[in-house]
């Protein structure tokens, strides 16, 4: 609100100085130049601010804030299902060239932690990164 | 003792035993099949503005208010009210449950009432099943011929399983066993073609999958796992037991 009053105010400035006159093409250009950098200048933190609300994580994040403790991954990937799925499922875990089986199982269950929870609902709130 | 009085002893004792232990008799076929047989039709028919509010209580508002819903008359269901999101609800009865084994007690239990919601994919391509069993139990046939029936059709005219095809049951009203939960849980129902139920974790300890004996191939191709709700369709909630 505050940016938006004082670019008005500026080029109301602009054009009461203007008043009566002819511009010609030069005070034109100069005029047309301050108010499209005044607009660029006032709007775009608003415009980044409005993208920041609608998605916090708009990029991908340095790779190491993705990757977990093995250990801890593989305990996180089974408590996925109920032990009597999970003790007997394969588990893989998230390196840094991929997903890497680190159990192997035998009833065809597989157990990866996706970094991407509850697909498409949280994807619409900005939680893909 | 001449043939004659034997004679006379062994029949009276027989003629004994069988008055004195019919009773018995009786009381267990009760307990062991307390609906050996079809009840008169009306016991299964029910107020049409009821059997519609029934129905529609098998999903939440927000699925079942543009659903079509069906009624149950004495030739078949009905459509008593056309809907436009594609879901189709209706109250099934007994009958939609297992032919034979122990799951098939209430299969003429006229006290069963399962509200039902089937998704598209469910209604094109299950819910032909609950009409034809239907249509045979109204034109009075018994459970193996309609068996044989049933088998007819999926060869003949029974849509391919599509896939995501899935069903809600989370009405608070439904009537599905004479045991002290009547109402069960509420649950959502998913169709699949037949396979080992350990493939959906089902029927193990603390998993919320079980495999539903209705289909199983006896003789539809079809398993029907369930995944308890956690609340009905009223939004109360309802905690897994």
């Amino acid at each position: 609100m505050r940016e938006n009053g004082l670019m008005f105010s500026s080029v109301g400035a602009i054009i009461h100085a203007t008043k009566g006159k002819l511009m010609n093409r030069k005070e034109f250009t100069v005029v047309a130049s301050l108010i499209f950098a005044m607009i660029f200048v006032f709007g775009a933190p608003r415009q980044m601010q409005s993208q920041d609300n609608k998605n916090p994580y708009p990029s991908m994040a340095p790779l190491n804030q993705y990757l977990m403790d093995r250990d801890a991954e593989i305990a996180l990937a089974r408590s996925a299902a109920p032990e009597s799925i999970s003790q007997d499922a394969e588990v893989t875990v998230l390196g840094r060239h991929g997903y890497e089986t680190v159990v192997k199982g035998k009833n065809g269950f597989f157990l990866p932690v996706t970094f991407e929870e509850c697909g498409f609902s949280m994807a619409s709130d900005g939680a893909r990164w | 003792m001449n043939r004659k009085i034997v004679k006379t002893i062994a029949l009276e004792t027989f003629v004994l035993v069988v008055v004195l232990s019919a009773p018995w008799q009786t009381r267990a076929q009760d307990t062991k099949a307390p609906y050996p047989s079809m009840a008169p039709l009306d016991q299964y028919l029910m107020d049409r503005n009821a059997e519609i509010a029934l129905a529609r209580s098998a999903a939440p508002e927000s699925i079942s208010r543009d659903a079509d819903v069906l009624v149950l008359g004495r030739h078949g269901y009905e459509t008593a009210v056309k809907g436009k999101n594609g879901f189709v609800c209706a109250v099934e009865r007994g009958w939609m449950g297992p032919f034979n084994g122990a799951d098939a007690a209430n299969f003429w239990n006229p006290k069963v009432r399962g509200p039902v919601c089937y998704n598209p994919p469910a209604a094109r391509s299950i819910l032909p099943l609950t009409y034809k069993r239907t249509e045979m139990i109204l034109a009075g046939q018994s459970k193996a011929q309609i068996a044989d029936g049933i088998k007819t059709f999926i060869k003949q005219e029974l849509p391919p399983l599509e896939p995501g095809a899935m069903s809600y049951m989370m009405s608070k009203e439904q009537y599905l066993t004479d045991d002290d939960h009547h109402n069960w849980m509420a649950h959502l129902m998913f169709y699949t073609p037949l396979m080992d139920g350990a493939v959906w974790g089902a029927d193990l300890p603390h998993s919320p999958v079980m495999l539903n004996p209705q289909f199983g191939g006896a003789p539809e191709p079809i398993d029907v796992f369930m995944v308890p709700a956690g609340r009905w369709s009223d939004g109360t909630a309802d905690p897994v037991r």
